[in-house]
This record gives structure tokens, sequence and C-alpha cells, in this order.
């Protein structure tokens, strides 16, 4: 994430890409549609949707590909694409991104204030009981834990992309760990 | 993501005890197992359903698509049906702009009969620049667009860009008018070209700009709200 200043490996892919080349965007999107599709997966949570996702983010990456400038990755670019439009989709759902805050509102400062006596160290942690917890849980908590742990961005990128605070977004973060850890504890 | 360098990390909105306990565990798990967690994959005829909505290669070289979406990701909520009523209008424009250029290589062409070696190489090339001017002139409108569209809380902001566009757009018409009697078309034609590419620069700038100042004001926003 950071503006690291390494050679992009498609360099060369996307170039021909810009130029129309129908092969070149079969390959780049042979390389990227599963990690995309698992990013709408994880924001949607639903199957047909997030490809109906990836299907809009990949025809908006190739229209626009004019506007890539080599600033970050290719991959990076894309991904700002497909998160965008997969949140643009929850909005369209009638999610109300506001509500988040509304979640668990009755347990707020003490159940902060309780993590550390959940003790992390001793949970077994487990690729697919995570996975299927973060499915599990409320939507915005599942957003918020899927763009930080998954997706690298920090609270202050989150907060922009979801128009909350950088702290709201903190707050959701530790809630919604706090109930995957219970979740997978069990 | 390309805002970082700017970060300031004296943030006072910290969880000090438990940051580090509980970060760790559950982030540096996922990041170890990071592509086992990728366990979906797209149905195979997904291609072919997009391929199908992507542009023919031989109308264009640069895909021109009927969604015209944000080309600045962090807007967030962008209004589609603006981009596509955008774009309807583009259609006919882009149309247009091929017909007037070809047109004006063919004026060009009738003008100078007598045949000399640049004129022939005026028409020969003259799709491929016809071509290019459409593209740009494409891009430009999409980005005007969506210049006007940012600015709309700040009028006097973008009547500052627009001065300074309008001055490339005039030199661009001194030289559209200048093409037809010019016996060095060719030449006219890589300045019209090259004035279309500053014009696309310029307003990459100028959105970047609007992009910076609306990312710090929703800075100053959330920390007062916090």
């Amino acid at each position: 994430m950071e503006p690291r200043l390494y050679i992009d490996k498609h360099v060369e892919l996307v170039e021909r890409c810009k130029q129309g080349e129908r092969k070149a965007q079969y390959e780049l999107y042979k390389l990227y549609s599963k990690s995309m599709m698992n990013v709408c997966m994880r924001v949607v949570n639903h199957n047909g949707e997030a490809e109906d996702v990836l299907q809009e983010a990949f025809l908006d990456a190739f229209s626009n590909l004019h506007s890539f400038r080599g600033q970050s990755t290719f991959g990076a670019w894309l991904k700002q694409i497909v998160v965008n439009k997969a949140i643009n989709h929850l909005r369209q759902r009638k999610m109300q991104l506001v509500d988040i805050e509304g979640y668990g509102s009755g347990d707020n400062d003490t159940d902060i204030a309780n993590e550390e006596s959940l003790d992390e160290e001793g949970i077994q942690m487990d690729v697919e009981r995570i996975r299927r917890g973060i499915e599990q849980l409320p939507e915005g908590y599942r957003i918020v834990l899927s763009l930080y742990l998954f997706e690298g961005y920090d609270h202050e990128e989150i907060g922009e992309i979801l128009g909350i605070s950088e702290s709201t977004s903190r707050t959701q973060y530790m809630r919604g760990k706090k109930k995957l850890l219970e979740m997978i504890k069990h | 993501m390309r805002r970082r360098a700017s970060k300031t990390y004296d943030k006072p909105f910290t969880f000090p005890q438990n940051t580090n306990t509980m970060k760790d565990k559950l982030q540096r798990f996922v990041r170890d197992n990071r592509e086992a967690f990728d366990v979906h994959e797209p149905s195979d005829d997904l291609w072919s359903r997009l391929s199908e909505k992507l542009p023919q290669i031989e109308s264009s070289t640069i895909s021109e698509e009927n969604t015209i979406t944000n080309t600045t990701p962090q807007k967030g909520g962008s209004d589609s049906s603006f981009f596509t009523k955008t774009w309807k209008n583009l259609n006919w424009r882009i149309a247009a702009s091929i017909a007037l250029v070809m047109g004006l290589g063919w004026i060009g062409y009738k003008v100078n009969q007598t045949p000399s070696i640049p004129t022939e190489v005026a028409s020969s090339t003259s799709t491929d620049y016809a071509k290019q001017v459409s593209q740009y002139t494409h891009l430009i409108d999409t980005k005007r667009a969506e210049l006007r569209q940012m600015t709309q809380s700040d009028p006097a902001l973008y009547k500052e860009f627009a001065v300074e566009l309008d001055e490339l757009e005039r030199s661009y018409q001194n030289l559209k008018a200048d093409l037809p009697k010019n016996p060095n078309q060719e030449t006219v034609i890589q300045a019209m070209i090259q004035n279309l590419q500053w014009q696309i620069d310029l307003l990459n700038q100028q959105l970047d700009i609007i992009q910076r100042i609306k990312s710090k004001n929703n800075h100053a926003t959330n920390n007062k709200l916090t």
C-alpha cells in the first residue's frame, strides 16, 4: 500500500490492454479475477452479487485504463475500483453504513475494556473458522474487518471509503474482532 | 492509498493497552495465510459475459465503454446515472469529431490537389489521427464533466480551472482553422494532438488538486467529529 517505487510486473500487459488488445485483457482478467472475486465476496457476501460487481469493476477498469498512470500497481488500482463498486452496491442495497455505529451500542466502553480479558493467545486460529466467522458477522463489522485485515487499508482509509470517522472504524474493528474471536473460540 | 505520504501519525485516538496483543495474532495469522482465505472462484462463463460488453477493438484502440465511471476511486458514492447521461451526450460528439477530422482531411486533400508529398502522408494517416483526436476529445469531455461535478460546491474554483482550459481550447481552435490552408498538414495535426494531450494533463492535475482538497476537508471534519 505504501507508495513504493517498484516495477509492476504487469506493466507490459497493461499497455497492451490500453491498446484494446482482447487477449491481453483476458490475461489480466485471469491474473486478477480470483483475488478480486474474493474481495467482492468479503464485502457483499453473496455469490451472484459479487460476480455482478466483479464484472462491472473489470469493465470499468478496462475502459478507464488510460487513467491508470502507474502511481500504484495495477492490482492496487483495480482493487480500489472493486472495493468502491462493492461498497456502492451495498449502498444501493439500502444498507446504511452509518448504522454500524449503532451495532452493539449498549456495550461500548466496557466492551473495549473487556477485550483484554479475552485471551487471544489461547485461541486456536483456523482459516476456515475465521472465514466463516467473518461471513456471519453483522455487515458493518464484516466490512471493516475485511478491509482492514485482508485488503490492507488502514482506519483512515476505511473511514474515507465508508464515509465514517477514523475512530468509528477503529471501534468497529475492535468490536468486530472481539465478536469474531468469541465465535471461533467455541 | 496514495495519500499515505501525507499522513500524520500523531492521531490522538488510540487503544494503547490492547493494540499490541489484540492486533497481532489475528492480523499475523491472516497475513501468513492470506492465500488460503481466497476460496471463491468466479464462474467460468463470467469472462465471456464480460467480454461481450467490452468494446470492439476495430472501432477504437482505446476501449470506450458505455459504463463510464469515476476515474478517481476515492470519490465514493458516484452517481452512475450522471455518467450514463454524459455518455449518451458524448456518443454523437465522438462521431461528430471523427467526421470532422476526416472531413478536414478530405478538404485539405481537395485544396491541395497538386499532389505534394506531405498531403499524401496526411491523408494516408488521417484515419489514425482521427482516431486519436476522437479518443482525446472524448476523454477531455468526460474529465471535464467530472471536474464540473466535483466543483459543484465551489464554482469559483471551477471558473479558475476553466480559464486555463479555455486558453488551450482556443489555441486548438486556431490550429483547426489553420489546418485546411496550411501546406504542412501533418505538423498542424500533430500540434493539435499535442494540444489535446496538454488539455488532458491539465485536467488530470486539476482533478488531483480537487481530490486533495476534498480529502483534506474530509479529515478535518472527521477529526472535528471525534
